[in-house]
């Protein structure tokens, strides 16, 4: 097989461990990017090492690497097999890594095709294997098909459509010079963009998978000493974080999960945010506070209700002023100097009131998150894998490409073969292929004589 | 008795061709037509080549054949289709004069070495032992060979029909083939019927041109073949015209006599190329539709009018006629028709082109079902290499899809079959960035000299050519202005081909259009084309897996019945054959191909 694949092995979820495994030519020096071992890389022998992240530099797991030289492996190919502690977070962060050293992540079942493509495996399982690899092209979409009625597929389908009939257009004008068909390429830029924004928000719809399989990334956010940490403890119904009088006790952040009526939150308490930051510790706990946020499908903004709104409530309503957030009024045990207008000043978003302290009206607050957050689930159940989504990214960036040669008066088969290969992105999510429908709809669209 | 190697049973484009490629490679081979005038008869349209036929003519040519070279030594009017486009989708187009193409092929053909020219009638194949063995003749001389190659043509049972009448024919007055046809039934094959049409001829002097919009020639032409040496020169000038809707009336009015509409012809007809009558009915709509009069020759008056194909009776073809501008005067000279044929269904062929029923017995042509000269000129290429291969036990020539146009029409073929006349079109192609006129040579001009058919003058030039473009290509690659590399500064407009050229050495800079637009191409598809090399690597290497002959598709366990009958009927000879038979998944792929591992890992044992 030319290319390496990889995927996690183990079920996803928390358990003691994890493993990803990768396949091909490539797996080993895949796998070296990305795990620096402690001693020398033997065939099927285990070496201890560290997860590296090459991205940002720094390690995030340690763990035990096992390699399978050709053809003495499960697939008959080079593999190599990476155990790290059993989180989703760092599985997934392996498979990330190793997609961007050049390998691509498998299909369902991909790793027991290759293994029967290498004869090694024999034929009375094979059955078992035609039923493998006919998910190969309609899993992922009957997957989402059977889990959101349906949806997903006859998206992408009225997407290829949509591009098929631009191919068509453009194919027109190709083959049939003579005809005075001419085309407006600018009607097809701006159609493209329309089918662009199509495709970035069933993108967005990924996060909707990730987040009822890892859970819904909640960020709490609020000056020093609101009571951040006393609320992650309240929620958690542990001692978690240390909480202290002392304003900027969090440093480093802390991410735990919590389940509210079985739907996962991934709740993070961050350092409070000094608008100025007294020392290099402080800074760096802002500066990823920030990418936490960034990053976060929403953020609980906390206020201490014993003092009055400030500058620096003000700069961090404006720092999450584009994130889904709850307003939680903390310490209403004490006096009271907040009002409701009060904090409607600083953006939209549901005010709950409690008490971290006192454990008061937390429920209040959990039923808010689990409706603002997950009150999906009566609304059309889509979302795609990571496999669509990266079909999907494919075809977008082929579409930014045509859009950005119509706009530099490229000629149209240049084009066409973005557009094509846009059409052929998402037909790797449906699993079909078309070129002869083309032709059959340019002739009962346009009248060819010549 | 006559005793010959090959056998070639009609002169068309697709008959010369074949009898022109197997002769050359060694074999003493018969020419068969039903006249000797009407040898490379252009039937329909007076003119070779258009978007990727003439991408096709120019790989015919690469490999040796020689539809392109006569094209540009009787042209008389050239024309590169799509120029402002991109040069993967540029096409050279000729009108030819039919005389002299004619009259040039067949003294051309009467020099070829080994080559037996014969005027016969051919009633049936010769089979012995489930091989074909030669042909009989209608006065009953049997032609005795060791292959057949069929390229009939329209002839097949061929059937014309204007208005309410019609008449066995092969072509207007010419006889149909019907006796060849009812033996290729009672051989076993699975034959379907398929319709054509021809416009009307009008008399040159009759016409009133300042009606007509004149369409001239490019300054400077672009040959068809790599071999032209001399000046293409513009001898005419065709004209469009319109029809309007009073034309449109009358043929609205007469619809019933027309011979399609009124369900007279059973056989479908191109979409491509419907006649006046079907592009009225189907798009009511358009006020008026095209019309090109292009001249057939220089010593005739006759002017081909396309765009009025009809299979109307004379008169309301005549009556429509003198509704259009600058026709209202026009003397026609043979009216239009229609014409039905017989042809086989090409999915009971091998890539070879030869039947998977009767060995040694090759189709190219209409027979399989396609239209247009060049898609036959370019299977009989196939047809005539593959049986001289055979004959001489060489493995067989299959084109792929990656690197021809030839490739990609045989794979639609045979893999597809087919409903209605089959046309290429570029966007067949899955490589077409790669599949261009300027590198047809490149990409198949190293076969024909390696069957023979490529001389040694052409060779010699063809690589000189080529070493010339790929060091300029390369040269180019390695070029920075102002530290940006020259291929990007030109791919997105920053610089211009000339910029681009004056960066190459003398001896590196192109010295015909050809060259040029080589380097241009490979500048601006680079990213594209290197990503087409990578894919076609794999397929070649995953596709060319054999399908052991004698392999029981019944004994592999897992596949559906389905699939172990349709394996068992079409026979494949590759895992990329047999992944495009309908209805193949993955799984059942994966299946065969352990099989086959097995079996040869078996077969080595034994
Ligand atoms: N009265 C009262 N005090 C509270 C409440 N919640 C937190 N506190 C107190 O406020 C102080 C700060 O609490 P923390 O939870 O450490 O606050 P924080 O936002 O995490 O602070 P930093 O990590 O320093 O940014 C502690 O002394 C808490 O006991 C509350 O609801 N009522
Ligand atoms: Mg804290």
């Amino acid at each position: 097989m030319d290319d390496t694949i990889v995927a996690p092995s183990t079920p996803q979820g928390k358990g003691a461990i994890a493993m990803v495994r990768l396949s091909g030519d490539q797996a080993l020096s895949i796998a070296k990017r990305l795990f620096k071992p402690a001693g020398k890389i033997l065939p099927r022998k285990a070496t201890y090492g560290k997860l590296y992240d090459f991205e940002e530099g720094s390690f995030f797991d340690e763990g035990i690497l096992i390699y399978y030289k050709a053809p003495n492996s499960y697939t008959g190919e080079e593999m190599v097999e990476i155990t790290c502690h059993g989180n989703p977070i760092v599985a997934w962060r392996i498979v990330e890594l190793a997609i961007k050293s050049g390998a691509r992540q498998a299909n369902p079942g991909e790793f027991t095709y290759r293994a029967f493509l290498n004869g090694k495996m024999d034929l009375p399982r094979a059955e078992a294997v035609e039923e493998l690899v006919e998910a190969q092209s309609y899993r992922g979409v009957k997957l989402s098909f059977s889990q959101l009625e349906g949806g997903l597929s006859k998206r992408i389908e009225t997407l290829r459509e949509e591009l098929l009939n631009l191919a068509i257009l453009l194919e027109t004008e190709i083959e049939f010079p003579e005809e005075g068909i001419s085309i407006d390429l600018k009607e097809v830029e701006k159609a493209l963009k329309n089918t662009k924004e199509k495709i970035n928000s069933l993108i967005a719809l990924f996060d909707r998978g990730r987040q009822f399989l890892e859970g819904i990334k909640l960020v709490l956010v609020g000056k020093p000493n609101v009571g951040k940490s006393s609320l992650f403890n309240a929620l958690l119904e542990e001692e978690r974080a240390i909480v202290t009088e002392i304003p900027g006790t969090t440093r480093d952040f802390l991410r735990e999960r919590i389940i509210v009526k079985g739907v996962p939150f991934l709740i993070t308490d961050t350092a409070g945010m000094n608008p100025r930051p007294s020392d290099e510790i402080e800074k760096e706990g802002m500066r990823r506070a920030l990418k936490l946020i960034e990053e976060a499908d929403g953020v609980l903004f906390l206020l201490d209700a014993s003092s009055p709104i400030d500058e620096s409530d003000r700069a961090l309503a404006e720092i999450v002023s584009n994130k889904r957030k709850v307003f939680v009024l903390n310490k209403i045990d004490l006096k009271k100097v907040i009002s409701e207008e009060d904090i409607k000043k600083l953006g939209n978003g549901h005010i709950i009131k409690i008490s971290a302290k006192k454990r008061e009206n937390l429920e209040e607050l959990t039923e808010t998150l689990w409706k603002c957050f997950s009150g999906t689930s009566t609304q059309e159940e889509i979302y795609v894998n990571s496999r669509q989504k990266a079909f999907l990214e494919g075809a977008l960036s082929h579409i930014e490409k045509a859009s950005e040669m119509i706009r530099n008066h490229e000629t149209e088969e240049i084009v066409a073969e973005e557009i094509r290969g846009a059409i052929k992105s998402l037909e790797e999510i449906l699993g079909k292929i078309s070129s002869e429908e083309i032709l059959k709809n340019i002739f009962s669209r346009f009248c060819i004589g010549k | 008795m006559i005793d010959v190697d090959i056998v070639v049973v009609g002169a068309g484009h697709a008959g010369i061709e074949a009898a022109h490629a197997a002769a050359r490679l060694g074999f003493q081979t018969m020419l068969l037509t039903i006249h000797l005038e009407t040898i490379a008869q252009m039937s329909c349209n007076p003119s070779i080549g258009g978007t990727a036929k003439g991408q096709l003519v120019r790989e015919i040519d690469a490999l040796g054949g020689i539809m392109g070279w006569m094209g540009d030594k009787c042209g008389i009017h050239f024309r590169l289709l799509n120029v402002k486009k991109g040069p993967a989708v540029q096409s050279p187009r000729a009108q030819e004069d039919k005389a002299c193409y004619r009259l040039h092929m067949k003294h051309y053909l009467e020099t070829v070495k080994n080559l037996i020219i014969y005027q016969g009638i051919a009633t049936g194949i010769i089979v012995k032992e489930g091989k074909a063995a030669g042909v009989e003749l209608l006065d009953g001389t049997k032609i005795k060979s060791k292959a057949v190659i069929l390229t009939p043509g329209t002839f097949l049972n061929g059937l014309i029909h204007i208005g309410e009448r019609n008449y066995p024919a092969g072509r207007a007055n010419e006889p149909a083939s019907i006796e060849l046809a009812e033996n290729l039934k009672n051989l076993g094959f699975q034959i379907g019927r398929l319709k054509t049409g021809t416009p009307m001829r009008i008399h040159a002097d009759s016409i009133d041109y300042s009606k007509f919009e004149v369409q001239k020639g490019d300054k400077d032409p672009v040959p068809l073949s790599f071999r032209t040496k001399h000046l293409l020169e513009n001898k005419i000038v065709c004209y469009l015209g319109y029809t309007n809707e009073n034309v449109h009336k009358i043929i609205r009015e007469n619809l019933h006599r027309s011979a399609l509409y009124s369900g007279r012809i059973i056989g479908i007809g191109p979409r491509y190329c419907p006649s006046i009558e079907d592009k009225i009915v189907k798009f009511p709509h358009h006020k008026r539709h095209h019309i090109f009069l292009e001249p057939e020759g220089i010593d005739t008056k006759e002017v081909y009018a396309n765009g009025l194909s009809s299979s109307l009776p004379y008169e309301v073809q005549e009556e429509m006629m003198r509704k259009i501008p600058g026709l209202e005067n026009a003397v026609m000279m043979r009216p239009g028709y229609a014409i039905e044929y017989d042809f086989v269904q090409p999915t009971q062929l091998y890539h070879t082109l030869e039947t998977k029923l009767i060995e040694n017995l090759y189709l190219a042509g209409q027979i399989n079902g396609t239209s247009g000269y060049e898609e036959a000129a370019g299977q009989g290429i196939i047809a005539g290499i593959n049986s001289a291969l055979k004959l001489k036990g060489k493995p067989p020539f299959v084109l792929r899809r990656e690197e021809s146009y030839i490739g990609v029409m045989i794979d639609d073929l045979i893999t597809q079959g087919v409903d209605e006349p089959y046309r290429l079109f570029t966007s067949r192609a899955e490589h077409r960035l790669y599949l261009r006129i300027d590198n047809a040579d490149i990409r198949l001009t190293p076969y024909g000299r390696k069957f023979g058919l490529v001389d040694d003058e052409q060779y010699a030039e063809f690589l000189k050519s080529k070493e010339r473009r790929e060091k300029a290509r390369e040269y180019i690659f390695i070029q920075k202005i102002e530290g940006k590399p020259a291929q990007n500064l030109f791919s997105t407009g920053k610089i211009s081909l000339q910029e681009v050229i004056a960066l190459l050495p003398g001896e590196l800079k192109p010295s015909t259009n050809d060259e040029k637009r080589f380097l241009e191409a490979e500048l601006r598809y680079k990213g594209y084309l290197e990503k087409e090399r990578r894919i076609a690597e794999r397929i070649k290497k995953e596709e060319s897996l054999k399908i052991p002959e004698n392999i029981d598709f019944y004994s592999i366990e897992g596949l559906s019945n389905e699939l172990k009958e349709k394996l068992t009927k079409y026979r494949p000879k590759t895992i990329g054959e047999a992944r495009r038979i309908s209805g193949m998944t993955p799984a059942a792929l994966s299946l065969l191909i352990a099989r086959i591992r097995g079996w040869k890992k078996n077969s080595e044992k034994s």
